[in-house]
């Protein structure tokens, strides 16, 4: 098993997680939510905007400009 | 049949496709700078700079100040309980953990970093656009809630 098995597998399992999460919430299944509800919760107060707004610009600085 | 009351709920929607092809606008021309650039940083900044002051002139919603437990069923899924909270950050928290092992093990083709795995579509114009569309898009979503 190489690392970058190890790795992309860490990835995979991870984003998979998210996603059976993600479907869970959507389906209603305690206590579970969906992504976007956490986000709204965060967004309700000022320092979770701040801290969601860097979050988003870190992303796209990392990802699309770097 | 009284119209009036739709002309505050059309002007709205004409609004809203505005800024999703201001929006798309923006993204196919970002899409065009290669990343590693100055061009690339500038596109990011600008739009970082334009979510800042949407977010800084628009009131936090007020959320729902009851318990989960003391809600309706029918309002339970509005409002996140603390367990899913917790997973949610936990599993953020856990990708984190992992692009840093990835980073500091190696951060090359053997050991790679989210963004590295990222890079052969991220390299493409299509790809890059895709990024550029959904970044801007979450942007989007995250200033108008």
């Amino acid at each position: 098993m190489t690392a970058y098995f190890v790795i992309v597998l860490g990835f995979v399992t991870l984003l998979a997680a998210m996603l059976a999460m993600e479907l869970l919430g959507r389906a209603g299944r305690e206590p579970f939510s969906p992504f976007a509800r956490v986000l709204e919760a965060a967004l309700a107060s000022r320092t979770g905007r701040w801290v969601l707004w860097a979050a988003w610009l870190w992303i796209g600085f990392h990802f699309l400009a770097r | 049949m009284p119209q009036g009351n739709d002309e505050p709920a059309r002007a709205r929607g004409v609004g809203l496709v505005r800024w999703d092809a201001l929006i798309v606008l923006y993204a196919v021309l970002a899409a065009l700078c290669s990343p590693l650039t100055a061009p690339a940083a500038v596109a990011v900044l600008i739009a970082g700079a334009a979510a800042l002051v949407l977010i800084a002139r628009r009131p936090p919603r007020r959320v729902c100040s009851h318990r989960v437990s003391e809600l309706p069923v029918p309002q339970r899924g509005a409002v996140p309980s603390r367990r899913s909270l917790l997973l949610w950050v936990l599993l953020v928290l856990l990708v984190g953990c992992w692009e840093l092992i990835a980073l500091f093990w190696g951060n090359d083709r053997e050991h790679p970093t989210l963004s590295l795995l990222l890079d052969p579509i991220l390299d493409s114009y299509p790809g890059r656009l895709v990024g550029w569309l959904g970044w801007l898009a979450a942007g989007r979503w995250m200033v108008t809630h």
